[in-house]
């Protein structure tokens, strides 16, 4: 009756082909049969397709499958596609009509005859974007799956908030560039253009393994240029030429004028930002730590004037008064600042340095550590934005755990845990039972009972319901008849008064 | 997480711990030798009776389970997991299951005629041997000295359920040659657990007793032969009502374990069985019958007797709470610590205020109990039950073999029965040539407890 057997494996606990991982692991993923030492490497893994994969192979009761057969399986996918696209004997593709597709010559050659190709290829010409989709589309690859490039990224956070330069305009994120059509502008090294999170998702053994010294390592790596921007150096030129030409038509907007409408000559940058903020409804967030508020204001505004970007959206205008409309239109007089990305485009902006908590540098509050040249170390940390939570320190063999309670020496396998969590350490639980053979089998036959599902008897199903409309037919019309004689006496009497 | 180890072990249970390929595999041999300390236990229980030797019940019981005890520390010594399968029990007349008394006072003691019913079971790693037997207590010495068969209803019974058991047998052995015979009698049909139920109701028919709620012919596995607390999903076989506990309070028509048995199933050379035949004598109204079913008592007329209290309990591993009695949480700790998955009796607690602790534990479901079962009617019914585990071996030379574990060598009490089985296909089972199927049984051994034998020389297996 049911297919589920009691001896054959259930999709939710088979996936253990790491089993020793995921049952030492506190954070797991039963899909995949892995586990994590951090909740956050827990939550990244939830994004990853491998894992949404073996999600859709759990539904269909299949047992999940390893990243390792993931990979080539993805591999094989990408090689299969590759071979039927160039099995196709005919294919077009006009870029700059939004990577439009063409099977047949026939109706290629119609679409660059027709208006709308040409208004789009003069438009792009203006734009100057023509054929740098390829470099960016690789180099969101490259960003999207190596995690060199994301642990060299982020060193680019360090360091003061630097005075916006011009071209800071173009300092858009991948994820915007990405979900446009218009791919013109190409990410650009610029500290305000830094998109990735910490190294808090990196394995503890690396850093306990790369000691202290070496823990300095990706960020000397990351200073220099990655393998990314040696692949594009040469678009890098293209790409100043035609920032430079940008700047030429560019509208420059003062900084005393408003960025969504025409208004100018405001008394100062303040009366500047009030107007945006009364009148169009603008909120800088975090004002408290925000340090260069003229930083900011300017770098808005030059990615409107000069990149004509909407700043909430991924819209690109024709021109500063089209972004203008589309920007006033849409209620998007906004600065985005929900996602890390986000935060870490304006980042250079705030200082949130007095926000650190003060315990941070002091080395007396912890319960049993020997040695205490932390400070000396402070500089190491490659994480200033405040959304990230985990902290590290790498002194020697001395490790601080994600969650900044506790301190574990590798070498002799102690752990030295917050004093103000000593109530929790201090209790004694009981161990993990161990299940003998029997119980296991015993556990396992009945626990299936949970995941056996239970056939639809269509005929008992279609009586119920029969049952059910019989019911409510005869209330309505037991209420029907009552509302007939409710009024028939002389004096009305309510009858939830009683008689 | 140790769930998880045991279901990756269970991937390997379905292939080879629950298979099997021959009578020298590691796993027959266990099976074998919980069936021949079975046999051994039950032969000596029954000669006692016979003999008029013990005529307590308690006394039955209690030298049961201490023999199964002594007899099983002595082989496997590497295996954590053996002992007792089932706590012997001493059923007599219309009680069907789970008396075994706690004191020696106000125990039961056997009486002329009584029919009486011993149960037990012996499990080496999990690979069990659950056997019962049916006897008359005689008011002779020995049963040679009787001089006429018991006739009556009462051997129409006893006939019908040795019969059935012996057919139910012969049918599961015919799988065994049916790819080497497929144009034979029984060879181009699946054994199924819709066959077993026309045969063992056609056999019920023809002697005019009742099947009672309870009787199973089902494939066990592993540590899985059907405890109360295990809700298995894919059983084989046939199951007449259920007298689960969770079953009782339900719809009589249908309970649990009919609901998670397939019936359709066949049976496939290599797996064991369990064979449970419980039949009654019945007289009562129209009523108190299974509607759906005229041939199968009403699980009403089965009822848990009132006074008697259970004494035998499971552990219930789904389940797990903190006790506020001082006396529970002893018994649960000394209950986990055995860590065994099948049934336990009271007696073999040592925890003070045992009684109330299991009590406890029994009403938060943490133990199931085994219930004292009694059939009611207005005279008397009285039920016999005969049980047995058999292995349908295969055999790489010739054709297979069924492997009778336990019950096979004790002959049933001399009765004679006026019915006559008619159907051809039931008589081709029950003759001697058993349609073509071999049927071996475990020997028991000598035990030398009570009996100053000397030490007990352990029997070959004889085919029988």
């Amino acid at each position: 009756m049911s297919a589920v057997t009691v001896s054959s494996p259930s999709p939710a606990v088979i996936g253990s082909s790491t089993p020793a991982n995921a049952a030492t692991a506190l954070f797991t993923c039963n899909s995949c049969g892995v586990g994590f030492p951090t909740p956050d490497m827990q939550r990244r893994h939830m994004k990853t397709d491998w894992h949404r994969y073996n999600l859709k192979r759990r539904v269909a009761t299949l047992p999940p499958i390893s990243a390792e057969i993931f990979a080539e399986r993805v591999l094989q996918q990408m090689d299969a596609s590759r071979k039927n696209e160039e099995k196709m004997s005919f294919v077009q593709i006009c870029r700059v009509c939004g990577n439009k597709r063409f099977t047949s010559a026939g109706a290629y050659e119609n679409h660059l005859s027709s208006s709308r190709h040409k208004d789009n290829l003069k438009r792009a010409e203006q734009l100057g974007l023509r054929d740098d989709d390829d470099a960016e589309s690789t180099l969101s690859g490259v960003r999207d799956h190596s995690p060199d490039w994301s642990v060299a990224s982020s060193t680019f956070s360090l360091g003061e908030p630097v005075q916006p330069q011009p071209y800071h305009a173009f300092g858009f994120r991948d994820s915007r560039v990405g979900g446009g059509g218009k791919k013109s502008l190409r990410r650009h090294k610029t500290p305000s253009s830094v998109a990735t999170s910490s190294v808090a998702g990196d394995d503890l053994d690396s850093v306990i393994g790369d000691g202290a010294g070496d823990f300095l390592g990706p960020s000397d790596r990351g200073s220099s240029s990655t393998a990314g921007d040696h692949d594009a150096e040469d678009e890098d030129e293209d790409i100043d030429s035609i920032i430079a030409r940008k700047l030429q038509n560019a509208v420059k907007l003062p900084i005393n004028a408003c960025i969504f409408c025409s208004a100018q000559n405001f008394g100062g940058i303040e009366v500047t930002v009030a107007h945006m903020q009364h009148d169009h409804g603008l909120f800088i967030p975090e004002r408290d730590y925000l340090v260069d508020l003229e930083g900011l204001i300017t770098y808005l505004s030059e990615k409107v004037s000069i990149g004509n970007a909407c700043l909430y959206c991924s819209f690109i205008g024709r021109s500063l008064n089209s972004v203008r409309d589309h920007m006033v239109a849409k209620q998007h007089c906004k600065i985005p600042y929900d996602t890390e990305d986000e935060r870490l485009e304006l980042s250079s902006f705030y200082d949130f340095s007095s926000s650190y908590p003060d315990d941070y540098e002091e080395e007396d509050d912890w319960d049993d550590v020997a040695s205490g040249e932390e400070g000396a170390e402070e500089d190491a940390e490659t994480v200033t934005d405040v959304s990230v939570v985990s902290r590290r320190r790498a002194d020697g063999n001395l490790v601080l755990d994600p969650t900044g309670f506790e301190l574990s020496l590798p070498l002799s396998r102690l752990r030295i845990g917050h004093r103000s969590l000593a109530r929790y350490y201090r209790q004694s639980l009981r161990p993990p039972a161990e299940l003998r053979e029997g119980q296991g089998t015993v556990i396992a036959a009945s626990s299936r009972r949970a995941l056996a599902t239970v056939p639809r008897d269509s005929v008992k199903e279609r009586f119920t319901k029969k049952d059910w409309r019989d019911q409510r037919d005869k209330q309505n019309r037991d209420i029907r008849r009552e509302q007939r004689y409710i009024n028939q006496q002389k004096h009305y009497r309510d009858p939830m008064l009683g008689g | 997480m140790s769930l998880q180890e045991i279901v990756i072990d269970g991937e390997e249970t379905v292939d080879t711990k629950n298979t099997l390929t021959s009578l020298d595999s590691p796993i027959s041999l266990k099976y074998v030798a919980a069936g021949r300390i079975a046999q051994s236990v039950l032969s000596y229980l029954v000669r006692e009776i016979a003999q008029r030797r013990m005529t307590n019940v308690y006394d039955i019981c209690h030298t049961g389970d201490s023999l199964i005890e002594q007899e099983t520390s002595k082989i496997y010594k590497n295996v954590d997991e053996k002992g007792i399968a089932g706590p012997t029990t001493v059923d007599i007349n219309n009680c069907v299951q789970g008396y075994s008394p706690v004191n020696r006072e106000t125990a039961y003691v056997l009486s002329n005629g009584d029919i009486v019913k011993i149960s037990l079971g012996v499990h080496f790693d999990g690979y069990t041997s659950l056997v019962s037997h049916t006897l008359i207590a005689l008011p002779t010495i020995a049963p040679i000295d009787q001089v006429a068969p018991t006739t009556g209803i009462l051997a129409d019974e006893i006939c019908a359920t040795h019969l059935a058991t012996e057919a139910v047998m012969s049918l599961l052995g015919t799988v065994l040659y049916r790819y080497e015979n497929p144009s034979g009698y029984y060879g181009n049909r699946p054994v199924n657990g819709e066959r077993i139920r026309d045969l063992v109701e056609s056999i019920a028919k023809t002697f005019q007793v009742k099947i009672v709620p309870g009787s199973a012919v089902r494939r066990v596995k592993r540590f899985l032969v059907g405890q109360d607390t295990v809700h298995e999903v894919d059983v084989k076989g046939y199951a007449w009502g259920s007298i689960s506990i969770e079953a009782m309070t339900d719809d009589p028509d249908e309970g649990d374990l009919k609901k998670m048995i397939d019936t359709e199933a066949a049976a496939e050379p290599g797996e064991a069985w369990l064979v449970d035949i419980i039949m009654c004598t019945f007289s009562g109204s129209e009523s108190a019958l299974n509607k759906k079913n005229p041939l199968q008592v009403s699980r009403r007329t089965l009822k848990p007797h009132g006074d008697l209290k259970p004494t035998i309990f499971t552990r219930d591993y789904n389940r797990n709470l903190s006790m506020k009695l001082k006396s529970a949480r002893g018994v649960l700790i000394e209950v986990d610590n055995r860590k065994s998955v099948y049934p336990f009796h009271m007696n073999n607690l040592s925890t003070p205020g045992a009684p109330l602790g299991i009590a406890a534990l029994a009403n938060a479901n943490i133990v199931a109990p085994t219930k004292v079962m009694m059939i009611q009617g207005s005279p008397s019914p009285i039920a016999t039950r005969v049980r047995t585990t058999v292995l349908l071996m295969p055999s790489a030379k010739h054709v297979g073999e069924v492997v009778r574990l336990g019950g096979g060598s004790i002959k049933p009490s001399w009765v004679h029965s006026e019915f006559e089985v008619t159907d051809e296909e039931i008589i081709e089972l029950l003759s001697e040539k058993k349609a073509g199927v071999r049927v071996r049984n475990v020997q028991g051994s000598d035990l030398n407890v009570v009996t100053e034998n000397g030490a007990a020389d352990v029997q070959e297996m004889e085919v029988e």
